[in-house]
């Protein structure tokens, strides 16, 4: 088991963001973590990140826990927040190959990142200029750099039109054959857990509502997808502009 | 080493990419040392304006009239004498002729005139005793209206040697200003615009050390900040006659402990918010009386008597008297020492206590 988290419970004063979350990922699973804005889901990431500290709960990666072998689960890592900016006045190559210093990795590596996140003919752009896809996607090149065990993106397509959505799925979809990564993918758009994950894990005020196979969820419920069977289970919508 | 080196080559290009920066490091300081100096130098003319009722004792003294002042409602005549001599430097003597009390308060009032002259043979001089300008312009209006009282009890040497003169004391003080911005602003106010961008959240997800990051801040500030003095006192030698009479070295260190406390202190205000609006205010708070208190302008040993001791400890303080005593007098080991040692505490206070309270989240 990659990656392993149990009971999670975290509250922000009087918001009770986690109410005993757990979650098993393989290696290997592309496993969407969908639900509408609030559910937790950024909370549950970057508790698994090491970012924020749960109120009570285990957090175990590859057998490693944040507290002992921080630094081993750092090489495993790859991850993109919700939303960054990187530096303004610096080009995207400069960006990258900053981040590659942070986990010792060469020039090499860098170039072929550009050109697997489609960014060859921007590497020269200052960073303040990128569109929001361009920026998703230098964030993805990031997170890529240390060809990491476990990737956890945090809603990578949120706010992007259909285009830029598409080219991030498709650079996660050759992750996905090469076979090499699991991925955790915060999200709230149905279409994007369909298309690239196989378990749909539904999060709803801090709570796991679902986790199976998109199938099976498919199937056991009766409704078409799963934006229904959202609004089926909780009568809210997942997302207001989930028509992609 | 690699990280730091990166770290610090992306400051420098965010740095030396930013329009303003030509502005901020190059002009800004030139701009405020040339400009400042200017206004004190005693090379140039200096005008003394006094308001008098009548202008028959103007006459008298060979003032020539001018044209008359028509401004915002107020019309009044001016008179004018040009005096110059190798002691006092030249003098340029302003009356106006307030010919009714309104006016002279409304003279007052635009800061046109800092002095009444009242009465026709036993002058009564009217000024705010606290007012250096209006003190000043009393000593030099009364020889000149009271020709009779021998000249000669009031004189009035001007300092004119290197050295002496208010704009050596300005120039040091003007650099150890800047330092200070330059580390609130260049690294303190960095650090919160960059939280705020959620960049510091997403750099310690990384295998950086965080001492690297600000590290690399302050050393890139350190870095430009050398520039930044070299122009200014290459402004100043050109224009100012400016010359540092102790040791290069000497001064060096002074700078470097300055970096080293005010960095502390940039780490420390810049630890925790996340809004820029609130970190423009927390730092404008710290910076703002420090200019006022610590002897940038004039010296501090003005205050009373009670708060002057005290002052001297402040950061900016130390700095200022630390580079004029360099920069004038020379002293180099003696007085340099402790203050050194307090801004070393300094920097390692607000380090430890700025580290403890950092949000990178
Ligand atoms: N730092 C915080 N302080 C206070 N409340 C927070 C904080 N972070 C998140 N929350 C609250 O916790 C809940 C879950 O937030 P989040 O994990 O960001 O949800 P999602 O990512 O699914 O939109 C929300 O109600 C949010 O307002
Ligand atoms: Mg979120």
């Amino acid at each position: 088991m990659l990656l392993s988290i149990k009971n999670i419970h975290k509250t922000f004063k009087t918001v009770k963001a986690l109410r005993g979350v757990s979650l098993d990922l393989q290696r290997g699973e592309f496993v969407a973590l969908l639900g509408p804005n609030g559910a937790g889901k950024t909370t549950l990431v970057e508790i698994i990140e090491g970012l924020q500290k749960p109120d009570s709960g285990d957090v175990h990666i590859n057998g490693m826990t944040w507290k002992k072998n921080f630094k081993d689960i750092q090489k495993i890592l790859g991850l993109s927040l919700q939303e960054t900016f990187f530096f303004d006045r610096c080009t995207v190559f400069e960006v990258l190959r900053l981040f590659a210093s942070f986990f010792k990795v060469r020039d090499e590596v860098v170039e072929k990142i550009l050109t697997r996140i489609g960014m060859q003919d921007k590497r020269n752009a200052y960073s303040m200029t990128l569109s929001g896809g361009q920026r998703q996607r230098l964030a993805l090149g990031i997170a890529l750099l240390n060809d990491p065990e476990l990737l956890i993106l945090d809603e990578p397509t949120t706010g992007l039109d259909p285009k830029a959505r598409r080219e991030i799925w498709d650079i996660l979809q050759e992750l996905k054959d090469a076979g090499n990564t699991t991925l955790l993918l915060t999200t709230h758009y149905m279409e994007e857990a369909e298309v690239l994950c196989e378990r749909i894990v539904l999060l709803d005020q801090g709570h796991i509502l679902k986790d199976q196979s998109l199938e099976s969820l498919l199937l056991e419920s009766g409704h078409k997808d799963l934006n229904e069977i959202f609004l089926n289970m909780t009568g809210r919508r997942l997302s207001d502009d989930s028509v992609v | 080493m690699t990280v730091l080196f990166r770290l610090m080559g992306i400051h420098f290009k965010e740095i030396y990419r930013s329009p303003e920066i030509l502005f901020w490091v190059v002009f800004f300081p030139s701009l405020l040392t040339i400009g400042l100096g200017y206004a004190f130098n005693q090379k140039n003319e200096e005008t003394i304006s006094f308001a008098v009722a009548k202008e028959n004792i103007l006459e008298e003294r060979g003032f020539k009239p001018l044209a008359p002042l028509d401004q915002d409602g107020l019309l009044v005549e001016r008179w004018e004498k040009k005096t110059s001599d190798s002691t006092a430097g030249k003098l340029r003597f302003v009356g106006y002729i307030a010919s009714q009390e309104s006016d002279e308060k409304i003279l007052l009032k635009r800061g046109m005139v800092q002095l009444l002259v009242k009465g026709e043979k036993d002058f009564a001089y009217h000024y705010d005793l606290r007012n250096q300008n209006a003190k000043l312009a009393f000593y030099l209006v009364r020889p000149l209206l009271e020709q009779s009282k021998a000249e000669d009890d009031n004189r009035i040497v001007s300092l004119l040697v290197p050295g002496t003169r208010y704009v050596d004391y300005l120039i040091p003080g003007l650099i150890s200003m800047n330092l200070m911005m330059s580390c609130l602003w260049g690294v303190g106010y960095a650090l919160i615009e960059k939280r705020s961008r959620r960049l510091l959240r997403r750099l310690i997800a990384t295998p950086m050390r965080k001492w690297q990051f600000l590290l690399s801040l302050i050393a890139i500030r350190w870095l430009f900040g050398l520039l930044n003095v070299s122009i200014l006192l290459t402004v100043s030698y050109f224009v100012f006659d400016f010359k540092l009479v102790g040791s290069l070295f000497a001064f060096l260190l002074i700078y470097t402990g300055a970096f080293f406390a005010f960095g502390g202190f940039a780490i420390l205000l810049g630890s925790r918010t996340s809004n820029p609006e609130t970190g423009s205010g927390l730092i404008n708070s710290f910076t703002s009386p420090m200019v006022i208190i610590c002897g940038v302008f004039f010296s501090y040993q003005n205050f009373p008597d009670w708060i002057a001791p005290p002052l001297k400890f402040l950061p900016l303080s130390l700095v200022t008297d630390a580079l004029r005593l360099i920069a004038l007098e020379g002293v180099t080991w003696g007085f340099l020492s402790w203050r050194l040692l307090v801004l070393g505490i300094f920097g390692v206070a607000t380090l430890i206590l700025g580290n403890k309270i950092f949000k990178w989240n």
